[in-house]
Parts: structure tokens; sequence; C-alpha cells
């Protein structure tokens, strides 16, 4: 899309403006204040329906329909429009889009809204316009905001957001894992109590059951399920209350409770997890490697000696490259085995606890049950407290580590304390010898087969949640892993294409001192790095050590690296917004070489308050005098006050037409003072005198320019000659002849604009008097600049195998070997 | 103009992924479905236990 006409009214400080670019660039120059921003906001309200200056940071009162329009229209909206004669895809439009309704955007002819719509989605990414604020953004950002502006120019916010749910999804699935691994162990600790066994398996368990059913006449089973436990035996009372406990499982529910608090292991495993986890709390960055681990991987595996990195093609400067990803993979590998360990020990101690507590919560039942007095009631509450701490902790230990919401009573204080002996174990001991033995031994079998009956449910259940928590996990993180693997690789390649560009630039920008010039940008976490190389000592942030101008130029070159990958043709424009300011003029030039070759479709609109870069921008055939446009002054009631570039030669022209030779000859000297300038910069002519002011007049400038321009001609006619082309040296020899005349006219014309010669002279020149001095220096121009595309006549340098020194246009018209 | 913004691209990589991997067979369809249309959390969570 690129903007034929454009007409604005009632916009920021804009009342009425009407410019019509006819689909090329256009320049907008003044000095500050005279409403060049507002004509960016306009054309920027035209293609998204806002306007960014005045959204983000900074911008939270600032509302479009107040501010958006000329301050005079706040109370009418109705006549605050930008309309915009476009070709789209090779047809015309006509866009129109008020501030009363910014989202309606009307287009005609109707039928192609759809077209225009495609097109504009690129403009709302916000990557078409470039201003210094966004420049500061994407150097002097820190890495979390500069990823936030990144992500959200590449629409990453919304993957952000669901890597997060898949991360809860993982967590929760960790966590049910966990809870179903602990309910498995407490139900095993139930059933091995139940038929008082030390260690519980299946195989003990039907041993135990077939030997209670022999008790109880019945034959031997060879699978336990609920079903089959008490089958094909005869049915007596029940001995007990159903929900009462057997004297055999409060026993060795007490004995389980000995064995756990008395256990050295558990207490051994505490100590190695707090050791664990103080080491991966210190080294944060470790976790960090398991993302990369695929990726060294896989360049261990591409490195062929050469220390060349297989992702880059860069050679590694920092020692053997191989042995760093080894150590990088080394690191890795500790890091993974340190995660594992930590989630076994966690749910081991897991299990313990809740086992634990399950068995003082059954010792407390069996308490009610002899009804025992209860004593330590505040003790044991703590105690109990103190576990489900435990159990919530061994769920996510890393978070609750790093966050100090770890258990205050250590295990080792929890499983030496006296109180569970004092106020459950010793009570119970006792009640137990007292009862004795009351029932026979078929009574207690018939009352165990039908308690296990229920145990063995629970626990057949406790298996299926735990296998298919498991399941569940598994998929889990392989949804967040595979996830994160996608989005890593997708943008690794983003961002190498992004960084390629941006070094490409950036070299083209800096030729001459940056050739080995070097990025680094990648993704950390919820960080984006962005480091440069700084002439070969490191990398370092990019507002580190380079001058201003050098992070200008990075600054332009990262928007216009993101701007190539974001955008490609889907809106053929770019603005820019006075963003180079800390740029010299030979870098500028760089610029106007870098906007030509990389972005040759792109229509660019470009503000600047520097009349001398918006001279240059004509020069050096960026734009044509007809869309220069000059912003002369701003006041409240008028807007902008422009005047589109005038042709020299009619404002000369129109001041010859009033007999006013001084005013003609003022405007031919100041501006042939800056043309020629403008000629010995692209020549890089030789002969300007040595002044400590570095400022020469018009002679000098005039002098050096000439002699240059006729060396290099002279020079280009040997060489036609040496190469036998003979049309190129037909062609030369003319010019040369030509431009010896045109030359020889202008010195002897060149007195009459002599800023020496008495003002009073001017009084006796008249029209005629003076236009051969202005034709003579028409002509002289003319020698400079291309007839066919107008652009000055530059000197261009190659280097490599072959060097060759040119002087050429930018459509190729001119070309003279001066090698 | 048809060139796949970022979030597809990343979006096609994970479904290939998933797709190619055994534990998600019987589900693949329905769980990249769910993910392309940014279904909730606990959507998600419950096919994941099918």
């Amino acid at each position: 899309m690129k903007i034929l006409n454009l007409e604005i009214k009632n916009i920021r400080g804009i009342k009425t403006i009407k410019i019509d670019p006819e689909g090329h660039n256009v320049v907008v120059f003044g000095p500050n204040g005279t409403g060049k921003s507002a004509l960016v906001d306009a054309v920027d309200f035209l293609l998204t329906g806002r306007i960014s200056r005045l959204v983000g940071e900074g911008a939270k009162f600032l509302r479009l329909k107040e501010h958006g329009c000329h301050v005079d229209s706040r109370d009418d909206l109705r006549n605050t429009v930008v309309i915009a004669k476009a070709e789209v895809e090779g047809k015309t439009v006509v866009l129109e889009r008020s501030i009363e309704r910014p989202s309606s955007l009307k287009v005609e002819p109707e039928q192609h809204k759809d077209l225009v719509e495609g097109y504009l989605e690129g403009a709302d990414l916000g990557l078409h316009i470039l201003s210094r604020r966004d420049i500061l953004n994407y150097i002097t950002a820190e890495a979390g905001k500069r990823a936030k502006q990144v992500m959200s120019l590449l629409n990453l916010m919304d993957i952000e957001k669901l890597r997060s749910a898949f991360v809860s999804i993982r967590n929760d699935a960790e966590s049910n894992f966990k809870y179903a691994d602990s309910n498995l162990e407490k139900a095993k600790s139930e059933v091995a109590n139940l038929l008082s066994l030390s260690i519980f398996s299946e195989e003990a368990c039907l041993d135990k059951v077939n030997g209670l059913r022999e008790e109880l006449n019945g034959s031997r089973i060879s699978e336990l399920s609920p079903e089959s436990i008490k089958e094909n035996i005869e049915p007596r009372p029940f001995g007990f209350r159903e929900d009462a406990l057997t004297t055999n499982q409060i026993m060795n529910t007490i004995d389980e409770i000995r064995l756990i608090i008395k256990s050295e292991e558990t207490i051994k495993k505490e100590v190695e997890l707090r050791t664990l986890l103080e080491e991966v709390s210190r080294e944060a960055q470790l976790r960090q490697y398991l993302l990369y681990d695929k990726l060294l991987e896989t360049g261990l595996a591409l490195l062929d000696g050469s220390n060349l990195c297989p992702l880059c093609g860069k050679v590694w400067e920092d020692g053997d490259f191989r042995e760093y990803l080894r150590k990088k993979k080394d690191e890795i590998e500790i890091a993974k085995e340190n995660q594992v360990k930590i989630d076994e020990i966690s749910r081991f101690i897991k299990s313990k606890i809740d086992v634990l507590t399950n068995d003082i919560n059954t010792s407390l039942k069996a308490h009610k049950q002899f009804s025992l007095e209860v004593i330590y009631e505040k003790e044991m509450k703590d105690y109990l407290d103190s576990l489900t701490t435990w159990s919530e902790a061994m769920v996510k230990p890393v978070e609750f580590f790093e966050k100090e919401k770890w258990p205050t009573r250590s295990l080792t204080e929890l499983f030496s304390s006296s109180v569970l002996e004092t106020a459950i174990l010793d009570p119970l001991d006792s009640a137990i010898d007292k009862v004795g033995v009351k029932f026979s031994k078929q009574q207690v079998a018939w009352d165990t087969l039908t308690k296990m009956e229920d145990k063995w449910r629970i626990y057949i259940e406790s298996l299926e949640e735990k296998k298919a928590s498991e399941k569940t996990k598994t998929r889990a993180d392989l949804i967040l892993s595979n996830f994160e693997q996608a989005r890593d690789s997708v943008l690794e390649g983003i961002y190498d294409e992004v960084r390629n560009n941006f070094e490409r630039y950036y070299k083209t920008l800096h030729s001459e001192d940056e050739y080995s010039f070097s990025s680094k940008i990648s993704h950390e976490e919820a960080e984006l790095i962005f480091e440069v190389n700084f002439y070969g000592r490191g990398m370092f942030p990019p507002h580190a050590l380079h001058s201003e101008g050098h992070q200008d130029s990075m600054g332009l070159c990262l928007f216009f690296a993101l701007n190539k990958y974001l955008i490609k043709d889907a809106i053929n424009m770019i603005i820019l917004d006075d963003v180079i300011m800390s740029i010299d003029r030979g870098h500028r030039r760089n610029i106007c070489a870098l906007l030509k070759d990389a972005f040759p479709d792109k229509q660019l609109i470009i503000t600047t308050h520097d009349t001398t870069w918006a001279r240059q921008l004509k020069s050096e055939g960026l734009v044509t005098r007809k869309n220069m446009i000059h912003f002369l002054n701003w006041n409240i009631e008028t807007g902008p006050i422009i005047e589109m570039e005038k042709d020299l030669w009619d404002k000369i022209k129109e001041d010859l037409e009033k007999d006013d030779a001084p005013s003609a000859a003022h405007k031919l000297r100041r501006n042939a003072e800056c043309f020629f300038d403008d000629v010995c910069d692209f020549l890089r002519a030789t002969g300007l005198p040595y002044k400590a002011t570095h400022q020469w007049d018009l002679g000098e400038f005039a002098s050096a320019a000439i002699s240059t321009y006729k060396k290099y001609l002279r020079r280009a006619v040997v060489n036609s000659k040496k190469m036998d082309q003979q049309e190129k040296l037909c062609e030369l020899e003319k010019l040369e002849k030509e431009a010896n005349e045109v030359i020889s006219r202008s010195l002897i014309e060149q007195w009459a604009i002599n800023r020496n010669v008495h003002y009073d002279r001017w009084e006796e020149f008249g029209k005629r008097d003076f236009e051969p001095v202005v034709c003579a220096f028409k002509d002289l121009f003319k020698l400079f600049a291309c007839s066919s595309c107008g652009s000055m006549i530059t000197r261009i340098d190659s280097e490599g195998e072959t060097p060759m020194s040119l002087i050429a246009c930018n459509c190729g018209k001119v070309f003279w070997n001066i090698q | 103009m048809s060139r796949k913004s970022v979030s597809e691209l990343i979006f096609d990589k994970f479904a290939e992924k998933i797709r190619s991997n055994d534990l998600f067979e019987g589900i693949s369809d329905d769980l990249i479905s769910l993910v392309n249309q940014r279904a909730s959390e606990k959507e998600i969570k419950e096919l994941l236990k099918r």
C-alpha cells in the first residue's frame, strides 16, 4: 500500500493539510514545534485507528477523542478526519477515518475493504513507524521490557499466556501425582497394619488372606479382589462394630508410627533434600540450562573440530568450543539429576509423613475407642499441623524453599519429640494390655477379612489413581516441553533472521570501522537478551559502550530488521519520525544507501528538524523536490504553515521578473555554496585548503568540486581509451568538451555573485544582466547530477580482490571508471 | 500476506510433535484443537486424563 494523496483535517496540531506524494517518498522538514509529527500521527491514525503517541507508558490520561483531534475540535469531532487515496495491489482506493468513529475505516470502492484491511494488519503491529522513543525501547530498555516490546510485536503475549497455562497444568499434574502416590502409600500401610505385615506386597497380602481364610475353612484363592476375599466362606456376625479398629490394627499402627519416627532414612533424606534445594537455589541458571539440553546435544554432534559454531557459523574465540559445550552439557546433567533427586526424595518424605499422619489419626481414633483421656491436646494439634506443612511442602519443595515457606520444625525435631509417646502411644499400649484377647481366632479372621474388603478396594482404587495421574503427569510434562521446544526453535529461527539482517544493516552503516561487528539476540525466560560486540572486546549491552550515534544506528537497524521480518510487503510504508539525531553526515549517506538497497519498494515518510539531512535525502535521490514539504511555522489557529519546496531556478526567475537581481544573486550564492559543499562531499573532492575552522566559502568549494570533477572525467576518458570502449569514449569526450565550456562560462560569471562585490553594484544590475549568470550556474549544476534520475553523481570505492573506483548516479546512467 | 504468524508457526511445530507421540494417541487431535481454540486449563486437564 502506498499513499497517492493525503488530506488531514483537524488532527492533533493540524487544521488542514493536503499533500500529493503520488506513491513516492516524502520528506517533511522544519523547526521543532511546526507540526511535523502531527502529520505522522495522522497517517498512523488512518492506518491503525489509534495514535501510537497516545497509548502505552506515560500516556495513561491521554484519550484519542480528547487529544487526537485539534484542540479546537474537541466538541465537534465530525470534521476530524484523515482521507487518503492509496494504491493497493494496483488498485486505487480511498480510505477515510475520523476521530469520531476511530474503529471504522471507510474504504471506497467498498469491494476492496477486505484487501485493504488485510494490508493494515501489518500496521497494527506498529512496525511502520519509528520514533525516537522506540529507539530507546529497543536499545536502552531493560531486557525484560525489551522482551515485552518484541513479544508484543511478534504477537507472543498469547504464546506466553498459553505457556503459563501449560506450566500450571504441569504443576497441577505433578501435585496430583504426588497426592496419588501418597494415598497409595497410605492404603498400603493400612492393609499392612490390618494384616500385620512388616512390608507390604501383594503376594504377602494374598498369603495372609489365605491364612485367615483357612481359619474359617475357606479354600485358597489365587487372586485378591474385594469380591474374592470372603468368597465361599460361611458368613458369621461381625465381632466389632464395623467401623471399630481391631486390636491388631491398633498394635500395628503403633508399631508403624514407632518405625517411622525412629527410622534414620527419613532424617537422612531430609538433610539430603535441603542440600539439593540450597544448590538449586544458588544455581538458578542451572534450571535455565535444561531448556537448551537438546540444542547442546545437537551442537556437540555437529561440531567438526574447527571451533565453528554449527548454528551461527562463527568462530568460537574463547578457547575450545567442544570443551565449552561439554561443560555446559555436564552442568545440565547435574541440574537434571538434582531435579530428579528432589522429586524422588520429596515424594518419599511426603509418603512417610502422610502415612505417619494417617497412623496418628488412627491412633487418636483408637484412643476414643478405648475411652482414653486426651492429653497434650494443643501439643498434638501443633504436631499434626507441622506434619501437614511438611506434606504440603513436599508437593512443591523448590517453591516452598525459595519463597521461605519451609516448615519451621525439622523432621529430626518432630521425630525426636516425646509428645507422641506420652500422649498417644504409651496410653494405647497400656489399654491393649488391659483389654487382652477378647475374641476367638475365627472371629478375628472374619472381622479382619471383612475390613480387608474395604481396605483392598481403597488400595486398588489408589493404585489406579496413581497410574492415571502418572500418565497425566507425563503428558503434561510433554506438552510443556514440546511447546517450549516448538517456541524456542521458531523463535531461534526468527531471531537468527532478524539478527542477520540487523548485523548486515549495521555493517552497511558503519562499514569503515565495524566490519567484524556481531550481535546476539536470544530469549531467556521472560527476557530478550540483546548484546553487541564492542570492537572484538566482547559482548555488551548496546548502550553500554557504543556512542550515541552508534546506538541510534543500532535502533534504526533493529527496527529495519524487525520491519523486514514482520511486515515484509504487508504494508509498503516506513515512517521515520525525527530519528536521525546523533548520526553524522557520512553515516546518514550510508542510511540513504541502506534504504535504497534494503527497502527499494517502500514508501518512506521521513520527518526531520534538520534541513541539511532533508537536503541530503534529496541529493541522494531518495526524494524528489516535489515531495519535500517545508513546515515553516505553526500557530494554533492555522496549524502548520507549509511550503512545498520550490525549484531554485523558479525562485530566481520570480526575483528576476520583479527585476530584483540582488535577491536572485543572494539566493544563487547561498544555494551554490550548499550545492558545492555537497558535491565536494559526494566526489570526495581534494584541493580544499586546510582551515582550522573547517569553514570554506563558495569559491573554495566550487574550485575543489570543479577540479575534482575534471580530474575524474579525464581519468574516465583515459580508462575508456585503454579498455577500447569506443562508445563510452565518444560519450565521455563529448561530455568533457561540453563540461569545459560550461565551466569556463561559469568561472567568467562567478564574480557576479561574489559576496565581496559592493551591494550598490547590484543596483546597476538588471534582469538582462543577471540572466547569463543564472544560465551559466544552471548548466554548471547540471554537470554534477544525472540527467535521467536527478541524483547527484557520487564517488564509489569498492574493496575486495579487484578494487574499483567509480563515479555513478543512482540509476546507473552515469558510470565512469576512475580506477 | 499469506505468511503465517509467529504464533501459527509455533502451533504447527507443537502440533507436529504432539501427533508424533504415542502417549497422545486418541487425544492428539482434540488436544491440538483445544489449544488452538485457547480452551480453558480445566478443559485441557480433563482431556489429559482420558
